[in-house]
C-alpha cells in the first residue's frame, strides 16, 4: 500500500512546557505526599496543610484551565488561593498577623486587576464576572467580620471600602451588561 | 478609506486607474468600512482582506467593477456592526466535551473539500467574512459557568491559516475571543476543523458547503443556494441553533449507554494526537456495487471489514470487538439544528469470532438494524438527557472531576473504533466543477488507536482514518481487504509523526 502524501510536515515545536508539566506534577505530588506523610509521622502543628494548599496554588498557575484562563481570571484565582494560603499559615502556624497582612493583600489586588478591566473594558467584560464576585465576595467577608467581632478592624474597613467602591465602579460601567452576564454565568439549561 | 492605509499594489493600481474606477472602488471600501464596529485590529485585518482580494482579482484581469460586484460589502449586512448579544448553552451531547478534555485530548473533527485548483487564500479569508455572518452560532468562544459551560456570542475577524499540523489537533479556546473552529488551506484543499462542543458533521457540512460555494463564487462561479448551501444574505433561522435533544426528548425508557470495555487494537499509543490521517479514495459506484454482491448495504461492508481489520492488528482473540457508529438523528426527528443532535449504534463481535468478511457479515447486518432502529436511539436519547438533567444543579467545579474519572473509565474504552459515515453529501452541479472531492477526518481520543470516517461527493468515497498508533496492521488489512473485494483504492495521507 503506497501512500502519497498530502499533508504538510508538522512544525517542529518547543516540548519545554510539555516536559515540565510532565515533571511538575510528579513533583508536586512526591512533594505533598511526602509532607503529609513527614508531618504525621513527626506530629507538632499539621503544617502539610500549608504546604499542600502552597502546592496547589503553584500548580493552578502551571496547570491553568483549558477555558477562560485570561489574565483576569487567572489573576483573581490566585489572589483568592493566596488569601486562602496566608490565613492557613496565621490559623496553624503564627497567628496574629493575617488579620493586617491579608486584608492588605487582597485590596491592593483587586485594584490592580479592576485596572485592568477598566483599561480595556470591552475586551475584558466578558469575563468580568469572577472579579465582580469576588469583590462582592470581600465587600460581605469585611462586613461580617466587623459585625461578628464587635470591633472596628481598620484594615478590614479600607478592604470593605475599596471593594465597595469597585464594584459600584464595575456595576456602573456595565450596567444591564452585568445582568446579562450573571445570567449566562449561573444558566442552568 | 480612513481606516485602511490601502496597500502598495492598490495604491499603484489607483494610481493608473481611470476616475470611474478609483470611484468604484473607493465607494466599495466606504461601504465596507460603514459596516465595521469591532476592535481596532478586527477592523484594520478586514480592511486588509478586501484590500488583498481586489488586487488579486485585479491582478487577474477581472475588471473593477465584476470585482466589487463579487467582493460586495453588502454581503457583511450589519453584522460586523452590532454588538455580540447571543449565548448559546451546549446541546446536551455537547456538554460533556469541555468536561473531558484535556491538554492534547480534545474531540476536534475535520471536514475538508478539495478544489480542482489551489486555493487562493485571499477569496477564501473574504469568503469567511461573509459566510460567518450567516451562521451566528459557530461565531463564539467557549466560557465557563458556575453550572455548565456556554458558548458566547464572539464578533471578530476569523482567520483562514494555512496548514501547519496533523489534522484535528487541539485547538486554542484558552482566551475569552478564541474561536472553536479554525479554516485552514493547503495546496488545493480548504479545511474546516471543529470542537465537537459546536457542531456534527452534518452541521459542519452545511457551514463547508457554504463557504466553497462562496469561494467560488467570488472566483466568478454563479452557485445557487441549493443541495445544503446557505444564503449567506437570508436572516439565520433560530432553530438552527436549538438543543435538539431537548426538542425531542419524552420521559420514558432509557438505555444504551453502560457497557463493559472493549477489546483494545495493538500497538504503542502516541503523544501526539493523531499520530497520523490516512484517506482511501475509493470509486462510489465500484463501493456500492462490492456491497451489492455481499447483498449487504455500504456502512455494513466496511463496518465488517473494519472489525476484520481491527482483529488483524490484535494479538489476543479475548475481549469484544466494539465498533461506535454514529447516527445523524435528524433522519429520525425531523430537526434543522446545525448543533449536535447525534447520537450512536454500537456494534458487538467477541475477537475470537471475527475470523473473516463472509462469516460476520450477517451479524453486523442485524446488529445495524437493531442499533440504528428509532426505539433504540430515543432510549438513548432519554437516558443522554435525563443524565443531563441529573447532573444541572452540581457545580461545575465538582462535575468537572466525576465527568473526568467517568470518561477515563469509560469513554472510548467501551469501542476499539468508530466508522461515522456522512453518506453520500450532494452539492449544487454549478459547483461539481469546482470540488473535486471531500473527506472528513474523526480526532482520536483517548485509547482507540483508529478512528474511521467518511463521506461521498462527486461519485468519490473517501475512507479516512486518523491513527493513534505508528502500527500499520489495521489500516494495511483494511486496504487489503477491500481491494479483495474489486474496489480500487489510492492512498492518500500524512506522514507519520514523531513520539
Amino acid at each position: 500500500m503506497k501512500i502519497k502524501n498530502t499533508y504538510p510536515r508538522p512544525d517542529k515545536r518547543s516540548a519545554f512546557m510539555r516536559v515540565l508539566r510532565k515533571v511538575a506534577i510528579w513533583v508536586f505530588l512526591a512533594a505533598a505526599v511526602a509532607s503529609v506523610a513527614v508531618n504525621l509521622a513527626i506530629g507538632g502543628k499539621p503544617w502539610c496543610i500549608v504546604v499542600v494548599w502552597s502546592i496547589f496554588t503553584a500548580s493552578s498557575l502551571l496547570f491553568s484551565p483549558l477555558v477562560e484562563s485570561g489574565v483576569i481570571a487567572q489573576g483573581t484565582r490566585l489572589v483568592l488561593n493566596a488569601a486562602v494560603l496566608l490565613t492557613l499559615i496565621d490559623t496553624l502556624l503564627a497567628p496574629g498577623w493575617a488579620i493586617t497582612a491579608v486584608p492588605i493583600m487582597v485590596a491592593g489586588s483587586l485594584i490592580a486587576l479592576s485596572c485592568l478591566l477598566f483599561v480595556e473594558i470591552k475586551r475584558h467584560r466578558v469575563c468580568s464576572i469572577p472579579l465582580t464576585m469576588s469583590l462582592g465576595a470581600a465587600v460581605v467577608a469585611s462586613a461580617l467580620y466587623n459585625i461578628l467581632t464587635g470591633g472596628l478592624n481598620v484594615p478590614m474597613l479600607v478592604l470593605g471600602c475599596v471593594a465597595l467602591a469597585l464594584f459600584i465602579a464595575v456595576c456602573a460601567t456595565m450596567r444591564g451588561r452585568l445582568f446579562f452576564e450573571l445570567k449566562k454565568y449561573f444558566h442552568l439549561r | 478609506m480612513k481606516k485602511l492605509r490601502a496597500s502598495d499594489e492598490l495604491t499603484e493600481y489607483l494610481l493608473g486607474a481611470s476616475e470611474e474606477d478609483r470611484a468604484v472602488i473607493e465607494d466599495m471600501f466606504s461601504s465596507l468600512e460603514s459596516r465595521l464596529n469591532l476592535a481596532s485590529v478586527y477592523e484594520r485585518g478586514i480592511m486588509r482582506d478586501y484590500d488583498r482580494a481586489l488586487v488579486y482579482l485585479l491582478s487577474t484581469g477581472v475588471s473593477p467593477d465584476e470585482a466589487v460586484k463579487r467582493l460586495d460589502p453588502e454581503k457583511l449586512g450589519g453584522y460586523y456592526c452590532r454588538e455580540s448579544k447571543t449565548w448559546y448553552p451546549l446541546d446536551s451531547s455537547a456538554k460533556v466535551y469541555p468536561l473531558s478534555m484535556s491538554r492534547n485530548k480534545m474531540q476536534v473533527f475535520r471536514l475538508s473539500a478539495y478544489m480542482t485548483e489551489p486555493v487562493v487564500p485571499e477569496l477564501l479569508q473574504v469568503a469567511l467574512n461573509a459566510v460567518i455572518t450567516r451562521f451566528p452560532c459557530f461565531a463564539v468562544s467557549v466560557r465557563r459557568g458556575f453550572f455548565w459551560h456556554y458558548l458566547d456570542g464572539l464578533k471578530a475577524r476569523f482567520e483562514v491559516t494555512e496548514e501547519n499540523d496533523i489534522p484535528c489537533g487541539e485547538i486554542d479556546i484558552s482566551s475569552s475571543r478564541s474561536p472553536a473552529f479554525r479554516v485552514q488551506y493547503y495546496g488545493d484543499r480548504i479545511s474546516i476543523e471543529f470542537f465537537h462542543i459546536l457542531t456534527d458533521g452534518t452541521g459542519g457540512m452545511v457551514f463547508l458547503k457554504t463557504l466553497v460555494a462562496e469561494y467560488a463564487r467570488l472566483l466568478g462561479a454563479d452557485i445557487p443556494c441549493t443541495h445544503g448551501v446557505a444564503d449567506i444574505r437570508a436572516i439565520p433561522d433560530p432553530q438552527e441553533s436549538e438543543n435538539s435533544f431537548l426538542e425531542w426528548y419524552k420521559p420514558g425508557p432509557t438505555g444504551g449507554f453502560m457497557g463493559s470495555p472493549a477489546a483494545q487494537m495493538g500497538g504503542r499509543l502516541t503523544r501526539k494526537r493523531p499520530s497520523g490521517v490516512i484517506h482511501f479514495i475509493m470509486d462510489s459506484d465500484e463501493l456500492r456495487s462490492a456491497a451489492r454482491q455481499k447483498g449487504v448495504s455500504v456502512t455494513t461492508l466496511l463496518t465488517a471489514a473494519i472489525f476484520v481489520a481491527s482483529r488483524a492488528s490484535m494479538d489476543s482473540p479475548d475481549g469484544n470487538i466494539q465498533i461506535q457508529i454514529p447516527v445523524d438523528m435528524r433522519r429520525i426527528h425531523p430537526s434543522v439544528t446545525l448543533r449536535n443532535f447525534s447520537l450512536y449504534a454500537s456494534l458487538k463481535i467477541p475477537a475470537g469470532k471475527v475470523n473473516n468478511l463472509d462469516s460476520i457479515l450477517a451479524d453486523v447486518s442485524e446488529q445495524l438494524k437493531s442499533g440504528t432502529s428509532e426505539e433504540y436511539l430515543n432510549h438513548m436519547l432519554t437516558s443522554a438527557v435525563m443524565l443531563v438533567n441529573a447532573a444541572r444543579p452540581i457545580p461545575l467545579a465538582l462535575k468537572g472531576w466525576f465527568i473526568r474519572i467517568i470518561y477515563g473509565f469509560l469513554g472510548d474504552k467501551l469501542f476499539s473504533n468508530t466508522l461515522s459515515n456522512l453518506g453520500i453529501v450532494e452539492i449544487p452541479d454549478e459547483l461539481c466543477p469546482y470540488v473535486r472531492m471531500m473527506d472528513f477526518v474523526l480526532g482520536t481520543v483517548i485509547t482507540n488507536r483508529a478512528a474511521c470516517s467518511m463521506v461521498t461527493v462527486n461519485g468519490k468515497a473517501v475512507l479516512s482514518i486518523a491513527k493513534l498508533t505508528r502500527d500499520p496492521s489495521f489500516e494495511e488489512r483494511l486496504y487489503a481487504e477491500l481491494t479483495a473485494l474489486g474496489i480500487h483504492i489510492e492512498a492518500e495521507g500524512s506522514a507519520r509523526n514523531e513520539d
